[in-house]
């Protein structure tokens, strides 16, 4: 998958809380690397929205447990 | 203002107490007989949809309308309206709708147990929904939640299908226990205006209500012989169906704010009324519809669980509960949350009510030879903890209300987007409410405020109890407040932790 446009955003698992979002960049052709300030402990859930080259998005989901503080 | 209270003894004789009823708009709205039912119908639609939300929308809680709602935006306004007025969620009680509309249909035949007549089983459920919020993450599940609302609907289908008047409402619903036992700290009571003029009433419509007999309106003397060959009786208006006569009825404990007495009054003589917020905790009149708060261990417990369980519940939020459990699981060798769980409730709602409340009895009976026993003083002073509690309750809800507010807005449009109607664009999911570092004053506000409530109470009822020596009942009790007030303050530090599984997976 290559020239994609991934956002991603992480949830709380409780809502009402803000959720964080970034852009991942495409460091080499089909791998994306981004960041995301998870800005409390517990779980998270990580969202990525994909946009294709052709206009087809793509949502995707991932969780995160037992995040801590560094 | 004035200040108004039912009780004599804390009445202003030459304030005009404020009136909510006699203000314009809202007041005619108010003393309109449908005024509750129109009320209800949005607040049921709401209701509906957050349950099919819940059921069959996002699985993820912040994007889901049953745990956006219930989780941040009902509980922090159910609280901040609980302050700031009295109870008016009941009033807009969806689940009175649907019972009304069943009993249309199906007339209940049976009296509420006389030994179920107490706040037992309701304290219990309300432990129940505390100990469920936290084994079954109901924060961060919508459809646990949206099962939770339906299990409400069927619970109250069931008991008022069953049995006569509000049982329902008075001895199993622990959302109404939580709105009674806070909105005694509330600025607004449904009590009678003149009481001279309830003196000189010879219907008591306020609580037998009206039913038409044939094809008269009537108020039927209770047990007279018209009401006893004629059961099937058009009722026309209710009267209070938890059985509290506005005479005689004294604060808010057991109001729904429904309202019904004031439709019933033929006198124009119910308002509802501005007092002092705390003051029906400082007396101890006999009641009417509860009796004397003195005397009732269930409401006594319940004011704990609710005091209590306010701590309990911002516990299962913070960080430290998870190495808690985590050290318990280890120590008795289980996996499974439940067991573990099980004992954190039984130190926060047993072991530590019973050893601070009992060393304070003991203390006030010692240092300032209180006559009661240690059983009768601790159920007396359980009650000056409620502003406390409720301090922790709105420092706890209005942080998740505050900071997350107009979660609400992208989370609606995108239900509606799920449903093909498309609104101001893409959801902003960005959108939130105030950032925390404004939301923590209010909330040292809140326990603050709770605190001096406490503090208070405390002072009127060692008075009371030692008029000789006041402080001597009254330091033992401080010392509580001081140690409650402390761990809620500390909590309100911690760093808020937000697992899916307290075990951690």
């Amino acid at each position: 998958m290559t020239d994609a446009h991934i956002s991603l955003e992480g949830d709380m698992t409780h809502a009402g809380m803000s959720p964080v979002v970034s852009e991942a960049k495409e460091i080499a052709p089909g791998r994306y690397q981004g960041t995301l300030d998870l800005n409390m402990r517990g779980d998270w859930t990580v969202l990525f929205h994909i946009a294709l080259p052709g206009g087809r998005t793509l949502d995707r989901q991932m969780i995160l447990r037992n995040i801590q503080a560094t | 203002m004035g200040i108004h209270s039912s009780n004599p003894s804390l009445r202003s004789a030459d304030a005009a107490p404020f009136d909510l009823l006699r203000v314009p708009i809202i007041g005619g709205f108010l003393r309109w007989r449908h005024s509750r039912t129109v009320l209800q119908i949005p607040v049921f639609i709401v209701a509906v949809a957050m349950i099919l939300h819940g059921l069959v929308g996002p699985t993820l809680a912040p994007k889901n309308l049953a745990t956006v709602l219930s989780w941040v935006h009902f509980r922090g306004a159910l609280v901040l309206v609980l302050l700031c007025a009295g109870n008016f969620f009941c009033l807009a009680c969806p689940f009175m709708l649907v019972r009304n509309v069943a009993r249309r249909v199906f007339r209940p035949r049976f009296n509420w147990p006389r030994a179920l007549r107490n706040k037992w089983i309701s304290v219990a459920l309300f432990v129940a929904i505390l100990f469920s919020y936290e084994l079954f993450d109901l924060w961060s599940s919508p459809w646990w939640t949206a099962s939770l609302a339906v299990g409400y609907f069927v619970a109250v289908l069931v008991v008022d299908g069953f049995f006569k008047h509000a049982s329902f409402c008075k001895f199993v619903c622990p959302i109404g226990q939580f709105n009674f036992i806070a909105s005694t700290l509330s600025p607004l009571e449904v009590a009678v205006r003149k009481p001279a003029v309830c003196d000189r009433c010879a219907t008591k419509d306020c609580i037998r209500g009206r039913r038409d007999i044939l094809g008269e309106q009537r108020s039927p003397a209770a047990g007279s012989p018209v009401t006893r060959a004629m059961p099937g009786l058009v009722i026309l208006q209710r009267g209070c169906e938890l059985a509290l006569f506005q005479p005689r009825k004294v604060g808010n404990m057991d109001c729904t704010f429904c309202l019904d007495c004031v439709h019933a009054c033929p006198h124009d003589n119910v308002g509802v009324i501005s007092r002092l917020p705390a003051a029906e905790l400082m007396v101890d009149p006999i009641r009417s519809g509860i009796g004397y708060f003195s005397h009732r261990k269930d409401i006594a417990a319940l004011a704990i669980v609710f005091s209590f369980g306010a701590l309990l519940n911002a516990f299962g939020m913070v960080s430290p509960v998870y190495a808690l459990e985590a050290w318990l699981g280890k120590l008795l060798s289980v996996n499974h949350e439940a067991p573990v769980l099980g004992i954190i409730f039984a130190t926060f709602l047993l072991a530590e009510p019973a050893i601070l409340l009992g060393a304070a009895a003991w203390l006030t009976r010692a240092l300032g030879g209180s006559k009661r026993t240690l059983v009768p003083l601790a159920v007396r002073y359980s009650y000056a903890l409620v502003p406390l509690g409720f301090g922790m309750w709105l420092a706890h809800y209005g942080f998740h209300f505050f900071t997350g507010m107009l979660t609400i807005v992208p989370v609606t449009q995108a239900a509606l987007a799920s449903a093909g109607v498309h609104l101001l664009g893409a959801p902003q999911w960005t959108w939130t409410g105030l950032p925390i570092h404004v939301v923590r004053p209010m909330e040292l506000g809140f326990i603050s405020l709770g605190f001096a409530g406490s503090l208070l109470v405390v002072h009127h009822l060692a008075e009371e109890d030692c008029p000789t020596q006041p402080m001597r009942a009254f330091i033992p009790w401080a010392a509580v407040c001081v140690v409650i007030g402390l761990a809620s303050v500390w909590l309100m530090f911690q760093p808020m932790e937000m697992r899916a599984t307290l075990m951690g997976g």
